[in-house]
């Protein structure tokens, strides 16, 4: 018992964010009499989450960097804006490799300049995320027409081929993430630069191949977000950042990365956040008082993943 | 610093000429780096314990940091004769087999907050990868093995390494470095706020690590120890080496002091 006391203690931290996902399954099945249940609700969530998942999956390799990414929205917008204007001119199957190659390139851009500069990944992706809403905001604001999704690609957005991405998508990364020297290391560099400069690591080249893995996976998911939605404006992707952020800080990533990066935590983060914005919403609850619930717990979960012991240097 | 015995079993016993003279394992030619190094050249063998001494600004360490490629040199180069290859970066070092223990081992050295494993095995990950996957049991039992080797007193793999105390932590540095069976260990300050008991183990692991046949670099601010333990002593001055010491019962303290300062 005592043994079984100390373990707990121990992993607690760990299994944290799923204890939390079923308590807010269990609580909001019990205050909405079942309702959040529902197969139309779950599928609902399910669906919602394969995007976010997707994302999620390569933004933890740059968390575990220790390097904070607030550029999704500019990345989303900008990648869709260029690869539906791409189907202008190409012909509608340029969209694929122009969104993934834009995302690409936005991400090797924020890793580029935090490497050669040594500005702080924060500030850098949040000038891509101006430079990206700034560029497709004025174009898009100044056009005639609209910018869809040909209408080829309709029977793209289904149920199925969004779960297939979502599940390849988590069995490929977690196995690169946990199980490669590329994961490995860049959770290494997250953990002190210095120590995986000194044991051999090439840490340029690590910083890169994870800002690469991001760049692959944002491409996906604008993709998909795309597909969802049909046709672009200029707020596609608005909020995104931020989203994705406290989907992964509640699902127990650490915001200083290091090997304590889990990828489950993704996945986990995703479906809280979304069962517990579902559950409040179908419960009728004020949109203001759920974003004031989403503080409290993003304030807590960060309290709880904070790797003190990793920076300090800092505190 | 000073007016420490020398007590019977703590340092080397041996004043015998026992290393390689005809392998060269690593020659350092000619650095020069700004203010800190005005030309410094030598060779280490195979199966030596080459000191390097002076007073902690020096350039010492800063040499260390050259040779292992972690600072590039204005002029001169770093070779490694057996391989015939120039050492121009950290990550050239380490697929050459080679090692590096900084002095500052909670800043430079460890990953804190990471498991012991993970610290482990930092450097060997192209040792224990399987194709491409590294698994959880290639590492584990690496880790154990090294933590066998050094006898390092852990609580259990998965704690992190800041749960140590600061010889084991050097222990954990150390194992790092032999995980990845280096043949060049270049080490700075290796017992730097070690208590008197750790020093002993470590100065018995350089005596295997000699007898296998490493060869070592020890940069030290303590002279009892550069002198029992180094087969050759280089002693510096302002980034210039003062004076080069054999091996001897015969050497005292106040013989090296006077060349330091």
């Amino acid at each position: 018992m005592k043994k079984f006391v100390g373990f707990a203690k121990r992993n607690l931290k760990d299994y944290l964010p799923i204890l939390a996902l079923i308590f807010v399954i269990v609580l909001f099945a019990i205050l909405s009499n079942g309702q959040t249940l529902n197969t139309n609700n779950i599928k609902q969530i399910m669906l919602q989450s394969c995007t976010y998942i997707v994302a999620g999956l390569g933004i933890i390799f740059t968390m575990s960097l220790g390097n904070m990414d607030m550029s999704l929205d500019g990345i989303v917008c900008l990648s869709a804006f260029l690869g539906l204007q791409a189907t202008e001119q190409f012909g509608p199957w340029a969209m694929f490799g122009m969104i993934i190659v834009a995302a690409i390139m936005c991400e090797l851009v924020i890793g580029g300049i935090n490497i050669l500069l040594g500005i702080n990944s924060v500030i850098v992706s949040f000038a891509v995320s101006f430079f990206g809403k700034g560029v497709a905001g004025y174009i898009i604001g100044n056009r005639s027409t609209g910018l869809s999704v040909p209408s080829v690609f309709n029977g793209l957005y289904s149920k199925t081929l969004f779960y297939a991405i979502a599940i390849v998508s988590i069995i490929v990364l977690s196995v690169v993430f946990h199980y490669t020297k590329l994961g490995k290391r860049t959770m290494a560099i997250g953990s002190n630069p210095t120590a995986a400069k000194a044991a051999g690591i090439n840490v340029t080249k690590f910083k890169l191949l994870a800002y690469l893995v991001a760049g692959i996976m944002m491409g996906i998911a604008t993709t998909m977000i795309v597909l969802r939605s049909g046709a672009i404006g200029a707020t596609t992707g608005a909020g995104f950042h931020i989203t994705m952020l406290l989907m992964m800080v509640i699902g127990g990533a650490s915001l200083t990365g290091g090997t304590k990066e889990k990828i489950y935590s993704v996945v986990v983060g995703v479906l809280l956040f979304l069962c517990l914005e579902n559950g409040l919403t179908v419960l009728g609850a004020d949109p203001n008082v759920i974003g004031l619930i989403e503080g409290i717990i993003f304030l807590a979960s960060v309290t709880l993943t904070f790797d003190r012991d990793g920076v300090p240097y800092i505190l | 610093m000073i007016g420490r015995e020398f007590t019977e079993g703590y340092y080397r016993s041996d004043y015998d000429d026992n290393y390689n003279h005809d392998k060269v394992m690593l020659e350092v030619k000619d650095i020069k780096l700004g203010n800190l190094l005005k030309g410094i050249s030598f060779n280490v063998h195979e199966g030596e314990i080459l000191g390097i001494g002076g007073l902690t600004d020096c350039g010492m360490h800063d040499l260390a940091k050259v040779i292992y490629g972690l600072i590039k040199p204005d002029s001169g180069e770093v070779r490694l004769p057996q391989k015939d290859v120039l050492i121009t970066n950290s990550t050239k070092a380490v697929n050459n087999s080679m090692g590096y223990i900084p002095k500052d081992r909670e800043l430079e050295g460890l990953m804190l907050a990471a498991s012991i494993k993970d610290n482990i095995c930092m450097m060997s990950m192209d040792k224990v990868k399987n194709g491409f996957l590294i698994t959880p049991g290639s590492t584990k039992k690496l880790a154990n093995e090294e933590v066998e080797a050094l006898s390092i007193k852990i609580g259990g793999l998965e704690l992190p390494v800041s749960s140590l105390s600061g010889g084991n932590k050097q222990k954990v540095a150390i194992a790092k470095c032999m995980a990845n069976d280096v043949e060049i260990l270049i080490m700075d300050c290796p017992t730097r706020g070690i208590d008197v008991g750790v020093k002993a183990a470590i100065y018995r692991l350089l005596e295997k690590f000699k007898a296998e046949g490493r060869a070592i670099v020890m940069v030290s601010e303590e002279l009892p120890e550069l002198i029992g333990m180094s087969d050759n002593l280089i002693i510096m001055r302002n980034g210039k080496v003062t004076v080069r010491l054999k091996r001897s019962a015969d050497l005292t303290e106040q013989d090296v002091i006077s060349e330091m300062i």
